[in-house]
């Protein structure tokens, strides 16, 4: 490789949730509304049209994240079984995430024209 | 007499690791193939209760997190029954529905939860090996024979291993108990204990046994070498790289068997065992080969009176001892206990001397040159210049003119073949030079 092409650039190990993964992403959009555990599995099932598919267990090692991160809040912590939505913050990082996608999809785009 | 309790349950330890799910998984459905169905888990130990076979998934993952009940919740509306928890992070659960959503969806969040368990449980039991070693260090064991004070790099690696073993043993020994314990109590007599299918299931069973035989040797080792100072610092390296090639070896062998689909690929097995094997007879060789040669050093050295103690001084005979090795250390204890503090007084002059000289052999130099540095580490500490005298007349010359312009004080040390000489505080008849008497009298004749 040639060294001048890496002057000037810096890499740096990326941020924990910088980047979300694909269940993350759809956990996130379904959190636009309030919703409590299996209502979360069910709604992120609904807007992938079945095609991702959410267990429990991932589901709360994710929502521990999220929560520790400050990305979503619980709302109402008395009752049994939790609800929880989604915060500013994690407003912010779905839309940069949202972002990111698409520039992915408008660079692919140019590419994908020329070979068609 | 009291008829024995008799119930239909019963206990197994839990033997796994968090990385072997699968096999936990399988485990259990094997059982309840055999008519033994998991009911819960009580402490360390799963708890079977005998039942009609019946299709039944059963699901092992980890959780550990804040919401542990909304977890449990979210799993149960999706079909799955929380049967135990193990540890409070490991969550069995069962279903009869063959439709249900797997619990954990995501491989690569699996692999992290499970991977920070793995890391985490041999970290703490770390550092409670250290805290129990420093304890011993700090408060049981002072005297000049303590390795911790004087410990390099590779003996902290040693103990720091031994201490992570040594509770990982513990807890691996007290599991068995338990389980030995309360087995009796609910198995009939004559019957069999389903434990070969566990064995069966473990991934690497017989090699972690081995692995805990190893470990154990290590951790004797180690108690012998902070206890009594009996093992010197040169044989616990090589054990703790035995250890670790073993360790290695042993991944190799894991790799193999799940490159082949599950199936035990005995050539690795063997060759592994194998090497580790001709690897501790070696160790074992070069540890006999030194001490062999310490004891010849040492009776040369007595037999030509180079040191004037034997242990006959001391009540002792060869032929009380039970081996050669028991006579060589005795030797070496009579005469570290016979140089440390020796009192002579000549009476016909009426000058007398007070002469404190330790003599210190070992045939290793890394042994030698690290009693030297904390004899220089101390004094240097402390601000009282030391010097080294060599046998040349150049350096009697120069410790005599640092002696007379106050420069040195009257300390020194001499290092001779594999014995190092320790001068301390004497006071001696002016025209008398103690030193060389000193010298003369403990290195002449072996010349």
């Amino acid at each position: 490789m040639n060294d001048n092409a890496l002057k000037g650039v810096m890499i740096l190990p990326r941020k924990a949730l910088q980047t979300l993964t694909e269940p993350m992403y759809y956990v996130l959009l379904a959190l636009t509304k309030e919703l409590y555990g299996t209502e979360i599995m069910n709604e992120v099932r609904r807007i992938s049209a079945g095609r991702i598919k959410i267990g429990p267990g991932t589901l709360y090692t994710m929502l521990d994240k999220f929560y520790s991160a400050g990305i979503i809040k619980c709302t109402n912590k008395s009752l049994t079984t939790k609800s929880y939505i989604i915060t500013e913050e994690g407003k912010r990082m779905l839309r940069e995430e949202y972002a990111r996608l698409s520039t992915l999809i408008l660079d692919g785009d140019k590419i994908m024209e020329v070979l068609e | 007499m009291k008829r024995k309790k008799e119930t239909d349950e019963l206990k197994i330890p839990f033997l796994f690791d968090y990385t072997e799910l699968t096999a936990i998984e399988e485990y259990l459905t094997e059982q309840e193939k055999n008519g033994l169905r998991l009911v819960g888990i009580e402490g360390k130990c799963f708890v079977f209760k005998k039942s009609v076979p019946r299709e039944i998934r059963y699901c092992a993952e980890i959780y550990k997190g804040s919401l542990i009940s909304d977890f449990k919740a979210a799993c149960e509306e999706e079909g799955w029954e929380c049967i135990g928890i193990y540890n409070g992070e490991l969550f069995i659960f069962a279903t009869q529905d063959p439709d249900a959503c797997e619990i954990m969806t995501d491989d690569k969040e699996k692999f992290k939860v499970i991977a920070k368990r793995v890391l985490l449980q041999p970290g703490y039991l770390g550092f409670q090996g250290w805290v129990i070693l420093h304890f011993i260090n700090q408060f049981v064991f002072r005297s000049d024979y303590a390795p911790l004070i004087e410990a390099n790099i590779y003996d902290w690696i040693c103990i720091v291993c031994a201490g992570f073993h040594l509770t990982y043993i513990f807890t691996k020994f007290i599991d068995f108990f338990v389980w030995l314990s309360k087995s009796k109590k609910y198995v009939k007599k004559g019957e069999k204990i389903p434990f070969s299918d566990l064995k069966k299931h473990r991934q690497d069973y017989r090699a972690n046994c081995i692995a805990m035989v190893i470990s154990a040797f290590l951790c004797i080792a180690t108690i012998l070498y902070l206890l009594v100072g009996y093992v010197e610092s040169d044989w616990l390296v090589p054990i703790c790289g035995v250890f670790v090639l073993f360790g290695a070896l042993n991944l190799v062998y894991d790799y193999n068997k799940r490159k082949n689909n599950g199936e035990t690929n005995r050539a690795a097995h063997i060759i592994a065992i194998m090497v580790a094997a001709v690897v501790i007879a070696g160790t074992f060789a070069t540890v006999q080969y030194n001490h062999k040669m310490f004891e010849e050093n040492t009776r040369h050295l007595m037999n030509n009176n180079s040191i004037p103690v034997s242990l006959s001084d001391f009540g002792i005979e060869e032929n009380d001892c039970e081996d050669s090795t028991e006579y060589v250390y005795a030797t070496r204890l009579a005469q570290q206990y016979f140089f440390s503090s020796d009192y002579e007084n000549d009476s016909k002059n009426e000058e007398s001397y007070y002469l404190d000289y330790q003599v210190f052999i070992s045939d290793s130099p890394k042994i030698r040159q690290r009693y030297i540095d904390r004899i220089l580490r101390n004094y240097e500490k402390w601000g009282i210049p030391i010097m080294k005298i060599e046998d040349s007349e150049a350096d009697w010359d120069e410790y005599y003119r640092e002696f007379d312009s106050g420069e040195m004080t009257n300390l020194g040390f001499a290092v001779k073949d594999n014995m190092v000489v320790f001068l301390d505080s004497c006071w001696m008849d002016e025209e008398e030079d103690f030193f060389e008497v000193a010298y003369e009298k403990l290195f002449a004749e072996s010349k």
